[in-house]
């Protein structure tokens, strides 16, 4: 059966959606902390950072002609098979409790701030439910719905005119920097908030050949850089930097303010809807587990999507509270940002020592 | 079967127990006409049978049998067909057999559209009969591009059907895919063309219509032009067209007869009108049982207090005025319509005050409900505004439950729904998803005619 393909231009939603998450909510706050008074001018750096790492995605899918990477892998050495299968296996899991994961750190805030009395656990089974129907639609399906839910989510930057009046430059000051602790810790965690783009890496074979295929990868990653430079620097123009310091979620604060003639607040409506982009994120995660999970195991996508779902939310099952989950969250996206910037290098290195062995 | 000895007797056998199957002889001529009374015209009857075969003698009978409109069939099993399908039966010498079509199907003349009326444009409407609905659509197509295949549905009621479709325009694949799911349709019989969408569903568990019908002619013929293939059948008042999207369901033909903007803000008002139905009472229910925060302070004294007679939780609150809304329209479409309007009366005004007044529901709801219940309306077709209702419901109780949540677990699972639906090949939701912004030009809105490409 000839597989799916999708139009290249979805990229650009499959990359911004995966790519914002939770972190948008915390990302003034954690700038304010890392990297002082106007620290959100190291989003520019840590940008263009994931920016090549995008470039040495698309370079693997020049080399590769569109091919599948397992497959350059599978085909790279005689005996390689041994160590890749349960690698698979490995990173299949890992990327499961990654997504799980996130969806957990997003419940875990929505019924802090507005479902004390319901459990936990309902909203992340919910959760798993719609990721479940979701990834067993296939990657077009996905496609097509990261583009209808960005436009039913994107609306909302038009949010930050509402701020205009209050906006104040005074409140950036003249330093640079200042005030600024573990700076490298910071960017880390930053580059964090960009994650999403190496999903693009399993996509080859679904794309439809077209010219300039990665360009579109660059725009959604561009438009969530404009979209967390826009949010940081509203939000450093709208508080104080010692505000910013101490508030949590600064963008929740934000929507918090925001208040019409018929409405009096709703925050509430603004952070669910956000749900449609951690939808996203998770299902993109999961599909990218999936993908490999079925590379070592011949099962049905509905039985692999089940059964990793499964042992994501197993896994993740004894982390409850905010601190833990968000030291977990922590460690696996570190994980991760080492699995962004290696596995696309490891390819890399096998396409070009495949050449080598055929020029030979 | 191919028989050509004691003709008569064996047609008779196959036809036998048809009380009301006319047999007229004429015995000098050798000649036994067999007919269904009900199925034939008067004056067709009399041209092609009562006065050829009158005043006429044996010698010439072989000449008139030679006429283009007797045609002669040599199988049984055809003959037996013809005459149930309304063909008169010459039985000439008792072994060549003779059918003429002098079939006249008795039924209403051409009325104006009940369900789907327009302001400005063509009032006519389909009918039973396929071949004046047929009629309907090639004089508005005069163009041998417009090919009609021809089926008949159901093992016992052979029901005819047409399937038609503009050569050059439509796509062969979705003729033969829609030819194939025609074919696959095991069935004794079926009553209307509304039923045979049932058969023909891929996701028969879907609770959105699949395949759009219409009892407009018009609308037909645009469907035809926009390269769908359409389907007749005899004894509906409805066509069905395939490839169906979403969107189709949100249109009028008054958006193309009036102006583009009134067009396009009537198109984005039906919108606006899908998603009050959907959310208006499960909004109502999230906002009384978790997030009353939104409330502005000066309306919040007012819904507290409207709320504060009301025993019930806002769920069961919602449910029981929804359910009387749904008593009231199911009631008002089975009445004739003079008395449908006093159910309107006294469900409006009896039990909306009445309601209120013995603390069962607070105002609020009944002008939520009411406004939802307008909305619904406001979707142009029937069966969309159905799916939308039981829709509707669902939103309700997962807002019970999760609040806002609950509201937009419900719609990442219907947007799914949709995204995942596909009719003959084509995405339900295009153009959105997949997203193809040159088709968005007559959907979301209805651009002036310049802007379409021919």
């Amino acid at each position: 059966m000839q597989t799916e393909k999708f139009k290249p231009f979805y990229l650009f939603f499959i990359t911004y959606m995966t790519q914002t998450s939770i972190v948008l909510f915390m990302l003034p706050n954690m700038i304010a902390n890392y990297f002082g008074y106007n620290g959100w001018l190291m989003i520019i750096p840590i940008s263009v950072f994931a920016m090549i790492q995008i470039g040495l995605i698309a370079g693997i899918y020049y080399f590769n002609k569109g091919s599948s990477i397992f497959q350059t892998i599978e085909t790279s050495f005689s005996k390689v098979n041994i160590i890749a299968k349960p690698l698979y296996l490995c990173l299949s899991i890992f990327w499961s409790v990654l997504s799980i994961t996130v969806a957990k750190q997003y419940v875990h805030v929505m019924k802090f701030l507005y479902f004390p009395q319901t459990n936990i656990q309902w909203f992340v089974l919910l959760t798993l439910i719609l990721t479940y129907y979701l990834v067993t639609s296939g990657i077009v399906t996905i496609a097509h719905v990261s583009t209808l839910f960005f436009f039913l989510s994107a609306p909302m930057i038009f949010l930050l005119i509402y701020f205009v009046p209050d906006f104040s430059f005074l409140q950036f000051s003249t330093f640079v920097f200042n005030e600024h602790n573990d700076f490298y810790g910071g960017m880390i965690e930053l580059y964090t908030a960009f994650l999403g783009f190496e999903v693009t890496l399993f996509m080859f074979p679904y794309i439809k050949k077209e010219k300039k295929v990665f360009k579109y990868v660059f725009w959604g990653h561009l438009y969530t850089t404009l979209l967390y430079l826009s949010v940081t620097i509203f939000c450093y123009g709208f508080n104080s930097f010692q505000q910013l310091n101490y508030q949590v979620y600064p963008v929740i604060n934000l929507l918090q303010y925001i208040e019409f003639d018929f409405i009096e607040r709703l925050d509430s409506g603004f952070f669910i809807l956000f749900y449609l982009k951690l939808i996203i994120t998770i299902t993109m995660y999961i599909w990218i587990s999936l993908v490999t999970f079925k590379r070592v195991v011949m099962w049905s996508a509905q039985r692999s999507a089940f059964a990793l779902l499964v042992v994501g939310y197993l896994v993740t099952l004894p982390f409850v509270t905010k601190n833990e989950l968000t030291s977990l969250l922590s460690l696996l996206a570190k994980v991760q940002i080492l699995i962004s910037i290696f596995l696309p290098l490891l390819v890399l290195t096998i396409i070009f020592l495949k050449r080598r062995r055929k020029h030979v | 079967m191919y028989i050509n000895k004691n003709l008569s007797v064996h047609v008779k056998d196959r036809l036998d127990y048809c009380d009301d199957l006319v047999i007229r002889t004429f015995p000098e001529l050798k000649i036994e006409v067999l007919y269904f009374g009900h199925l034939v015209g008067e004056e067709e009857l009399k041209n092609n049978i009562l006065q050829p075969f009158s005043n006429t003698n044996e010698e010439e009978v072989k000449i008139i049998l030679r006429r283009k409109q007797y045609q002669q069939e040599e199988d049984i099993n055809l003959m037996v067909k013809g005459v149930l399908e309304g063909k008169a039966l010459i039985i000439y010498q008792n072994s060549l057999a003779y059918a003429v079509d002098i079939y006249v199907p008795k039924t209403r003349s051409v009325t104006p559209a009940e369900i789907e009326t327009v302001i400005v444009g063509s009032k006519e409407a389909f009918i039973e009969d396929i071949g004046t609905n047929l009629s309907m659509i090639r004089r508005r197509i005069k163009s041998d591009c417009l090919k009609v295949l021809s089926y008949n549905i159901g093992t016992i009621t052979q029901t005819k059907m047409y399937l038609l479709y503009i050569e050059g325009i439509t796509s062969p694949i979705l003729v033969k895919g829609l030819q194939e799911k025609i074919n696959n349709i095991d069935t004794k019989g079926v009553n209307d063309l509304n039923q045979i969408i049932q058969y023909l569903d891929k996701k028969p568990l879907s609770v959105f219509p699949q395949y759009f019908t219409t009892e407009r002619p018009d609308v037909s013929t645009s469907k035809l032009l926009e390269g769908r293939v359409l389907c007749l059948m005899d004894g509906s008042p409805y066509s069905l067209s395939t490839p169906t999207n979403f969107f189709e369901f949100f249109q009028s033909p008054d958006d193309y007869n009036q102006r583009w903007l009134l067009g396009t803000l009537s198109r984005l008002l039906r919108f606006a009108a899908l998603f009050i139905t959907l959310i208006a009472s499960a909004f109502y229910v999230a906002v009384s049982m978790f997030h009353y925060e939104i409330i502005p302070v000066q309306l919040l004294h007012e819904f507290i207090q409207s709320r504060s007679k009301v025993p019930f939780n806002p769920v069961i609150e919602a449910l029981i005025i929804e359910g009387i809304i749904e008593l009231l329209r199911e009631a008002g479409a089975r009445l004739p319509s003079k008395i449908g309007q006093t159910i309107g009366i006294v469900g409006g005004i009896v039990i909306g005050t009445a309601a209120v007044e013995a603390g069962f529901t607070s105002n609020v709801l009944i002008i939520v409900v009411s406004v939802s219940a307008i909305s619904s309306f406001v979707v142009p077709h029937i069966v969309m505004t159905a799916s939308l209702r039981i829709t509707r419901f669902f939103f309700i109780i997962l807002a019970s439950i999760w609040g806002f949540f609950g509201i937009i677990f419900g719609f990442v699972i219907i947007l799914i729904h949709l995204c995942r639906l596909k009719n003959l090949g084509e995405y339900y939701l295009k153009p959105i998803s997949p997203l193809s912004l040159k088709d968005i030009k007559d959907t979301i809105i209805r651009a002036p005619y310049q802007f379409f490409k021919k």
